[in-house]
């Protein structure tokens, strides 16, 4: 028997909760290349459930793609805004437009709204959280 | 500002955007070494998120992983919670894969958007990182850090 065939039978004599626990593990230890390589060995050994599902969908690669457009405006007015105020209104929204403060709330929903009834969400309009 | 290379002036040039990046800036107590733009797709909600590429995870914390949790549309989660050791101790969160972009400025070529795999926990201290399996892995970026401390930085950003 060649090893990858002895490999895949034994993987196959693994509980799902066994592999399940198995790639936990690996994504608690930093491991994610190895996890997807043994997702890959799970589903090649035919063991399948909801759980591993999960995982495959969460840790397969990234996938990139190029935007039809560019967003970022005034990108170091708010940086150089943010660097200035943050500690004032740390735990909140704001909204920020090229290195002016347009509005700021403790819910992005609601300071979304309040934008759009006074008219003032346009696209140069960034929304960032200051964390507390 | 610096030019943002023409296409096809250079034919070593890759990119197809470059926006500032901020060189140890502070958020709160966290020192970003790297600090770059980033959008949150679906939420369109931007932050300035720690690019690391000794990284192995890319985390979110705080009012950006609490909105991420309240809204089920922006990302796909596991739901079986995983705890990890960090340098700031132990946090507990979800994986979720989640489409965040590199923001290019104006005029400078174009977002890249990156589906990758993140971090979620509400509870976590740092900044939101940006790290190499699950989001630097496939993407091609360069750091201009400028001259002098005193100058602008800049990354450039491409799609291999």
């Amino acid at each position: 028997m060649s090893m990858t065939a002895k490999h895949l039978k034994q993987n196959a004599q693994f509980s799902v909760t066994e592999w399940e626990n198995e790639i936990k593990q690996l994504v608690e230890n930093h491991r994610i290349m190895e996890a997807r390589q043994r997702l890959s060995q799970a589903s090649k050994a035919g063991i399948l459930s909801t759980t591993l599902k999960e995982w495959q969908l969460v840790l397969r690669e990234p996938k990139v793609s190029v935007k039809n457009d560019a967003t970022g405006v005034g990108l170091t007015e708010n940086y150089q805004w943010l660097k200035k105020n943050a500690l004032q209104f740390k735990g909140l929204w704001v909204a920020l437009s090229r290195g002016v403060l347009i509005d700021s709330h403790d819910n992005l929903t609601t300071l979304r709204q309040t934008l759009e009834k006074s008219g003032k969400l346009t696209h140069d309009v960034a929304f960032m959280a200051i964390e507390n | 500002m610096k030019p943002f290379p023409e296409h096809n002036v250079c034919e070593f040039s890759p990119w197809t955007g470059c926006a500032p990046l901020h060189i140890e800036s502070w958020q709160g107590i966290n020192k970003l070494i790297i600090g770059v733009h980033c959008k949150i797709e679906k939420a369109n909600v931007e932050n300035i998120a720690m690019l690391d590429t000794a990284a192995e995870w890319s985390i979110i914390g705080g009012k950006l992983a609490e909105k991420i949790l309240e809204d089920k549309t922006l990302s796909i989660p596991t739901h079986l919670p995983i705890t990890l050791s960090t340098r700031l101790g132990k946090f507990t969160g979800n994986v979720h894969r989640l489409a965040v972009s590199l923001i290019a400025e104006k005029g400078r070529g174009h977002d890249l958007e990156v589906d990758g795999s993140f971090i979620i926990m509400p509870d976590w201290k740092g900044p939101m990182v940006l790290g190499f399996h699950g989001f630097l892995e496939r993407i091609l970026f360069a750091i201009d850090h400028g001259v002098s401390s005193q100058q602008q930085g800049y990354i450039y950003f491409a799609m291999p």
